[in-house]
C-alpha cells in the first residue's frame, strides 16, 4: 500500500507542498537577485513570467503593449527584489501586485487605450484567450482557481473580474454594472474573501 | 475598523484612484486589520493569474536580462528618499523604469507610495492631511499622456501635486511649479523632475491665499519667476 499515494479529491491550498516549495524557491531567488544575481533573475523569470505576461495582456489587452509592461515589471522586481519580505506576504503575490499595479497604470494613463477601441486587438485576443485556457486547464492549480472563482456568485465574479482583469476602479465597475458604489465595493471584496477562503490562501 | 474597511477589496485589486489609494494607505498605517485584510486578499488575487498563464515572445527573455545588467538592485528598507536620490543621480536613465524616483529640491517634501512598502505609523504626512482635508478641492490636467492633479485646501494652507506618467522634463530642464497669488503674480513653489513615475510633492508656500497653480519646464535649477509658458494652469475656481 505504501507505493500508492491517494489522490486527494479536495486539493488543500496553501499547505499544498508545490505551491509552498514554489513560494520557498521564488523567495530563495529573490533574495540572491537582491544581492546581484543575475543568474538568480534568470531563473525567477522563467519561473513566473508567463504567469505575470498573462496577468498583463488580459488587463491591457494590446499585445505588443503588454510586452513593455511585462518588461518594465520585471526590471522593477529585479530592482526592488532586496525589499520583498516575506512576513508580508508570499513572493507570488509581491510579485503579481508589482505586475497588477503597471498593468493598471497603463490602461489608466493611456489617452486612448487599445482596449477601449472595438477593433482588431480585443477580437483578436478572444481567441487567443481560449487557446491559451485550453492549455491552462491541464495545470491543477489553474483549475483549482476555476473552480473557486465557480464558487462565487455571479455579481460577485463579474464585479471582481472588471476590477482584477478589467482593470477599472471600482467606481467604473459601479457605472459599467449599473450599481450602487457601495455594492460595487461589497462585491469586490466578498468575491475576493469567498475566493480566498475556497483556495485556502492566506498571507 | 472604520467605513474605509470596505475598500479593502478594491484596494487589494487596485481598483481606487490615486486619491483614495493615498486615503486609504494612510488608513492602512493605522489599522493592523485592514493590513492583514489586504494581504490575504492579494494572496488570493495573485492565484487568479494562475488562469491567465501567457507565455511572452521569445526575446523578451533577452531583453530584460540585457536591462537588469545596468540597473543596481535597491538595498533593503533603506530610507526610501535618501536611496532614490542616490540612485537618480547615478543612473539617469533608470528614473523612467523607477515605480516612484524622485528627485528633490530643496524645500519641497515629497512622499512616494509603492503598494509594497511598509506602512510607518505616525503623524500623517502634510500630503495626506490635505487630501483628508474636508475643504480639499481637486483638479486634473492631462499632460502628454500623463496627468497632474492638484489637491488643495484652504483651510491647512497648502497644495499638493500629484503626477502620474509625466514625461521626462528634458535634459538640463526641470519642472518648476508655481503658486498664483491674487494679483496673477507666480511664486516659485519647487521643482520636479518628470519620468513614468507617479509622484507627490506638497507646493512650497501658502497656498491658502493663492488662485491657482502652474507647471513650467525651467533650465536646471530652476527659475526666479516663469521663462516658459505654463505646461498646465491649475484655476482653483475650476477646481471641485
Amino acid at each position: 500500500m505504501t507505493g500508492i499515494r491517494p489522490v486527494p479529491d479536495e486539493p488543500t491550498a496553501a499547505t499544498t507542498p508545490t505551491r509552498s516549495s514554489e513560494n520557498q524557491t521564488l523567495a530563495d531567488l529573490l533574495q540572491r537577485a537582491g544581492r546581484g544575481d543575475q543568474e538568480a533573475f534568470a531563473t525567477l523569470y522563467d519561473a513566473v513570467v508567463s504567469r505575470l505576461h498573462g496577468l498583463v495582456l488580459r488587463v491591457v489587452r494590446d499585445p505588443a503593449q503588454a510586452e513593455e509592461v511585462t518588461q518594465e515589471a520585471m526590471v522593477e522586481i529585479w530592482r526592488q527584489s532586496a525589499r520583498f519580505d516575506p512576513a508580508l506576504g508570499s513572493p507570488l503575490s509581491w510579485l503579481m501586485t508589482i505586475a497588477h499595479r503597471r498593468a493598471v497604470d497603463r490602461v489608466r494613463s493611456a489617452e486612448a487605450t487599445s482596449r477601449r477601441d472595438t477593433s482588431y486587438h480585443q477580437q483578436n485576443q478572444v481567441t487567443e484567450h481560449d487557446s491559451t485556457a485550453e492549455e491552462a486547464t491541464r495545470n491543477l492549480e489553474a483549475r483549482r482557481v476555476r473552480q473557486a472563482l465557480g464558487s462565487l456568485t455571479d455579481t460577485q465574479r463579474g464585479a471582481l473580474e472588471l476590477a482584477y482583469f478589467g482593470g477599472y476602479t471600482h467606481n467604473e465597475v459601479s457605472t459599467m454594472l449599473g450599481i450602487p458604489l457601495g455594492t460595487a465595493k461589497t462585491r469586490i471584496r466578498d468575491g475576493l474573501i469567498r475566493l480566498r477562503d475556497t483556495l485556502g490562501v492566506d498571507s | 475598523m472604520s467605513d474605509m474597511h470596505p475598500l479593502s477589496g478594491a484596494y487589494a485589486v487596485d481598483a481606487l484612484d490615486d486619491i483614495e489609494r493615498a486615503r486609504f494607505e494612510r488608513h492602512l498605517a493605522e489599522c493592523p486589520d485592514c493590513t492583514a485584510e489586504v494581504a490575504s486578499l492579494r494572496e488570493a488575487a495573485a492565484m487568479l493569474a494562475h488562469s491567465v498563464d501567457t507565455e511572452p515572445s521569445a526575446d523578451l527573455r533577452a531583453k530584460v536580462l540585457a536591462e537588469i545588467s545596468t540597473v543596481r538592485p535597491l538595498p533593503p528598507q533603506a530610507p526610501a528618499q535618501e536611496v532614490v536620490r542616490r540612485q537618480a543621480r547615478r543612473f539617469p536613465r533608470m528614473v523612467a523604469a523607477a515605480v516612484a524616483a524622485v528627485v528633490l529640491a530643496a524645500g519641497v517634501g515629497v512622499t512616494a507610495w509603492h503598494p509594497w512598502d511598509r506602512n510607518q505609523p505616525g503623524q500623517p504626512s502634510v500630503a495626506a492631511q490635505v487630501l483628508d482635508a474636508p475643504d480639499s478641492k481637486r483638479q486634473t490636467i492631462r499632460i502628454d499622456g500623463g496627468s497632474a492633479t492638484v489637491v488643495h485646501s484652504r483651510s491647512l494652507g497648502k497644495a499638493v501635486l500629484i503626477t502620474k506618467d509625466m514625461p521626462k522634463a528634458p535634459s538640463d530642464k526641470v519642472y518648476e511649479l508655481w503658486l498664483q497669488d491674487a494679483e496673477g503674480a507666480m511664486n516659485p513653489a519647487g521643482l520636479m523632475t518628470g519620468g513614468r513615475t507617479h509622484q507627490t510633492v506638497v507646493l512650497r508656500g501658502n497656498a491658502g491665499e493663492s488662485t491657482g497653480v502652474g507647471i513650467t519646464i525651467e533650465p536646471a535649477g530652476g527659475s526666479k519667476s516663469p521663462t516658459t509658458d505654463p505646461l498646465a494652469l491649475f484655476d482653483f475656481r475650476k477646481s471641485v
